[in-house]
């Protein structure tokens, strides 16, 4: 049985719909919330601060390097705070080192986003309740993704990027950080 | 010299398991040749390091003669330690020589209440460190150190954590 | 080098702080750095950025959870930290350790030491500011933190070790995988040498940079590598052999100018002789038990022992109190690297600022290790 084209103008241009009305009048345009279409920017090209505390630190760079291959979700590791989005707290925060952290957040540029890697900067971890540890970076800074391990696996940290990108996807549409301020 | 007579007399009389090999021998000559004003020498079983209990007094003088005598050279300080056993605290200084591929260890006691004992820094600049983080944990004054700041604790802290009479888990939130 | 204060009598010294958070430190080190046009004048270092109490909370565990501690000393060397503990404790109880787990753990040892000087391989390529090194280094660390995995568990925090041996049997074809990774690192570390050791900037930026004496170096209680570099053929497996380093037949690299470069030489030889240690152990090793009888929570009897081992930075001593208790009283940790730091401020005075990051990596720290 043979299909015959109803419509001459669409002939051999496979699965492509038909032009939108807004597409003949605004060609090339998108509409979007601006929230969502900076929030896609934002969350494929996160740098992040590099600075390793401990432990973590060293698992941190193994995500970076030729196997893990962190720069394949767009991260970027950067040395300054001025310039990064992200900030991986890798390792134990001691009270001698949680002004420091403080100051560094505090430099980032807004919107900034804060991981807390390892059980360390999560609640203290084996250092639990020591005298000059810090139970967990949270107290400090807020943190938006935990991941957990000691240290945490390569692939542990990168599930806690894509989830961070969920949520920095989510948070754009509804009540965002930026709003909560 | 009544107290190197009474040390003559104890060493014939010790224990079995005190029982120094040649090579002990050979040291304890040595330390007791360059050293006569030690009374009190014997021997971690365990290891087999000689072991000095000195008085805290000396301590600078002693490593002096021991680190500057041709024979001993003592010339590597590895690590000064505190054992706080709460009456007194203890500090123990192990040195190694190069030259006769030996260890010894220098003991000496000091009271846990305003401890003080002169600075080894002029023998080893390696006590540096050991005495800052040994002044910071401990809170032991180093007499001629000619810096004493905290090392490892932040500004403020208070009291000496590496004491037994510090809690544990004493934690205070941040 | 001496600086002739005279011609700069003008000028003003200018402050440059380094760290607490900066690239090249290697973890959470501060620096104050008093420069005269390019030359630093006076260094100031600040540690305890990193200080977490371990002492301290050792005092307050079982033996056997102080390995977990322990571990995460010099986290780089993990084993090695986990060896040395263990090896205090054993010969505090006069313990004898089966002879198939004292040959696991001089193999997971070795592994890790040369884990470790890859480590430093490649993040002192990066200090120097070639960037391609530790792409290398890491292709093939990765490799034996896959092997640990496998093995203990972990990629880094393996707590394997045991008092009175190991945790666990090793898995089946260890020897095969083994030799097949002995020679793929081998190649690799080929590899790394032909990319960094001979090339004409990188020896321009370490050779007769950072240089240190063998008195000197003594005189700071530098020891392990940094030590071996200035001439001094120091090392705890030979003049001191612990566990079975008695029985394998190595060499020590020893190097003799005390230079940035004959600091990273000399690591690099010692990865190949660690390949030889591993070989000789695998083709010695005999089946039999892995765990000495020990009771289930061990206590030592009273008194005391300094216990040297050869961590990959050093001589690591561990200065273990017991009262006869399950819990140790005293643990004091004679860290190389917190000895090894001192001798730092020696080596920056006089240099350039631009050689700072050249031989604050040299000395190759882990800041675990120097605070505690």
């Amino acid at each position: 049985m043979a299909i015959e084209p109803k419509n001459q103008d669409n002939l051999g241009k496979g699965n492509i719909a038909e032009p939108s009305i807004f597409e003949k009048v605004l060609p090339n345009a998108v509409v979007c919330k601006s929230n969502e279409l900076f929030a896609n920017a934002r969350k494929s090209s996160l740098w992040t601060l590099s600075f390793g505390l401990a432990c973590c630190a060293i698992e941190m760079i193994s995500t970076h390097m030729s196997h893990h291959d962190f720069d394949r979700f767009g991260i970027v590791t950067w040395p300054s705070p001025r310039q990064a989005d992200v900030m991986i707290v890798a390792g134990t925060v001691v009270k001698k080192m949680a002004d420091p952290i403080k100051i560094l957040y505090e430099q980032m540029p807004d919107p900034k986003w804060v991981i807390a890697m390892g059980s360390c900067a999560t609640n203290g971890g084996p250092y639990y309740r020591s005298y000059s540890v810090v139970m967990g970076v949270d107290h400090i800074v807020p943190v938006d993704i935990y991941v957990p391990g000691c240290p945490p696996r390569p692939e542990a940290l990168m599930y806690g990027i894509l989830q961070l990108q969920e949520k920095i996807k989510k948070d754009s549409s509804g009540s965002g950080r930026s709003e909560d301020k | 010299m009544e107290d190197q007579k009474i040390n003559k007399d104890t060493k014939d009389n010790l224990p079995p398991v005190l029982n120094f090999t040649p090579e002990q021998d050979q040291l304890i000559s040595l330390l007791t040749k360059t050293l006569p004003s030690i009374s009190n020498i014997n021997v971690n079983n365990l290891q087999g390091d000689v072991e000095l209990n000195i008085d805290s007094k000396d301590i600078k003088s002693i490593c002096r003669v021991l680190k500057d005598s041709p024979e001993l050279n003592f010339n590597y300080l590895e690590c000064i330690s505190l054992v706080d056993y709460e009456e007194k605290l203890e500090v123990v200084y192990h040195l190694t020589s190069f030259k006769l591929k030996k260890s010894i260890i220098i003991k000496t006691s000091i009271p846990a209440e305003e401890p003080e004992i002169n600075s080894v820094i002029s023998v080893w600049r390696a006590a540096d460190w050991f005495e800052r983080e040994a002044h910071d944990l401990f809170g032991v004054n180093f007499l001629g150190h000619p810096n004493l700041e905290p090392l490892l604790l932040f500004d403020g802290f208070e009291g000496y954590p590496g004491r037994k009479n510090f809690p544990i888990n004493d934690y205070q939130e941040w | 080098m001496e600086i002739n204060k005279t011609i700069n009598s003008d000028s003003v010294d200018l402050m440059i702080n380094m760290g607490p958070q900066h690239p090249s430190t290697h973890g959470v080190f501060r620096l104050l750095l008093n420069i005269d046009g390019e030359r630093i004048i006076d260094v100031k270092p600040y540690i305890g950025y990193l200080h977490r109490g371990s002492e301290k909370l050792c005092e307050n565990e079982r033996y056997a959870q102080v390995i977990t501690l322990f571990d995460r000393l010099d986290y780089v060397a993990n084993l090695n930290m986990e060896l040395g503990f263990c090896l205090a404790v054993e010969s505090l109880m006069e313990l004898d350790v089966p002879d198939r787990a004292s040959y696991i753990r001089v193999i997971l040892c070795e592994l890790n030491r040369i884990a470790s000087h890859l480590l430093f391989y490649g993040t002192y390529g990066l200090d120097v500011g070639a960037m391609t090194p530790v792409l290398y280094a890491f292709r093939e660390r990765e490799k034996i933190q896959g092997f640990f995995e496998s093995i203990t568990g972990a990629r880094m925090m393996h707590n394997y070790f045991r008092i009175g041996g190991v945790k666990g049997e090793l898995p089946g074809g260890f020897g095969n995988r083994l030799n097949l990774l002995l020679d793929e690192i081998s190649k690799g570390i080929e590899e790394c040498d032909q990319l960094l050791s001979k090339n004409e900037m990188f020896l321009a930026r370490t050779k007769n940079v950072g240089v240190i004496s063998s008195s000197d170096a003594v005189d700071f209680g530098v020891s392990g590598p940094n030590l071996r570099a200035s001439g001094i053929a120091r090392d705890i497996r030979i003049s001191k052999p612990y566990s079975i380093y008695d029985r394998f037949d190595y060499g020590i690299p020893v190097a003799s100018s005390g230079d940035c470069w004959d600091r990273y030489y000399v690591r690099l030889e010692e990865i190949r002789q660690s390949v030889k240690i591993i070989k000789q152990a695998m083709n010695q090793m005999e089946d039999g038990p892995i765990l000495a009888q020990v009771r289930r929570i061990p206590r030592p009897p009273k008194g005391e022992i300094y216990f040297r081992t050869e961590s990959p930075r050093g001589d690591f001593g561990i200065y273990l109190v017991s009262d006869g208790s399950d819990k140790p009283y005293r643990v004091k940790v004679r860290a190389p690297s917190f000895a090894n730091l001192q001798s730092l401020q020696y080596l920056l005075k006089g240099a350039y600022i631009a050689d700072a990051v050249t031989i604050l990596g040299s000395i190759d720290i882990i800041m675990g290790e120097v605070d505690r």
